[in-house]
């Protein structure tokens, strides 16, 4: 098992249904190595914070108490 | 988590199979990954994680096969595979659950992955940095897991991954750009083993 295949592929093996969206991701994923690019800006702190509010209840509006 | 919610699509890939139906539904499944929680939430950042399952319900499909596992955003669903004969997780599967699903997170939290289509390196860019950051955290998962049993277990399996670098790193309190760098050695390891 390896982390570095896109899941796209992986899409593609269980589907049987190669996309061109999967084939083209696919491609990308393998054809550009990680010092092509730049990694996108990091998500880790907000990522977390959508962990630790999952329990949260979206806002209804302002409270009805007086 | 019920086996329905496991399986998602429910017969199609279930062990049980119909007609033309492959039987890619992994026998131990639940099995599989009950072991992997079981690890996983003895870590207060892995039990967020796993809360995740739950709450957003994310289908998680384990099938038979010895290919990648991760989460699929087409799909919205993470998929795992395991060798047919394994009834526990493994190293190896822990932390590819655990990568899987800060994936799904990442992916819940706004950070959409971008059509290739309409441009390949933007689209690099973000899975490069998708994985950089899920393979960080999956580091800081298995920190907090130093004191527990199997933690030497996810050491090795990081090491026959190639990622012992980046967990090196990550501990040595390196900046984002040096991880980014481990892990371009890493990608070449993966795919020099292929």
């Amino acid at each position: 098992m390896s982390f570095m295949s896109s899941t796209h592929q992986l899409t593609m093996q269980v589907e049987g249904d190669v996309n061109m969206i999967a084939d083209i991701g696919s491609f990308a994923a393998a054809a550009v190595h990680p010092t092509m690019v730049k990694p996108a800006a990091p998500t880790n702190e907000a990522t977390l914070k959508f962990l630790n509010n999952i329990d949260a209840k979206p806002s209804v509006g302002p409270s009805q108490s007086l | 988590m019920t086996e329905k919610e496991q399986t998602g699509l429910g017969g199609t890939f279930g062990s049980k199979t119909k007609g033309s139906q492959i039987g890619y539904g992994h026998p131990h499944s639940k099995s599989l990954l009950d072991s992997a929680a079981e690890v996983i939430g003895q870590s207060e950042l892995g039990r967020k994680h796993l809360k995740l399952v739950d709450t957003k319900k994310i289908p998680v499909q384990v099938i038979k096969g010895l290919g990648q596992s991760g989460f699929s955003p087409e799909l919205m669903m993470i998929y795992m595979q395991a060798p047919g004969n394994m009834s526990k997780a493994s190293g190896s599967f822990i932390l590819n659950y655990i990568k899987a699903l800060n994936e799904a997170a990442q992916e819940l939290a706004g950070f959409r992955t971008p059509d290739p289509r309409k441009d390949i390196m933007a689209y690099a860019s973000f899975i490069h940095g998708r994985n950089l950051d899920s393979i960080t955290e999956v580091c800081k998962v298995v920190k907090e897991l130093t004191n527990a049993g199997h933690f030497q277990d996810l050491l090795d399996s990081l090491t026959e991954m190639g990622l012992i670098g980046v967990y090196k790193a990550y501990i040595d309190g390196k900046s984002r750009d040096e991880l980014y760098e481990q892990y371009a050695s890493a990608y070449d390891a993966s795919r020099g083993r292929r």
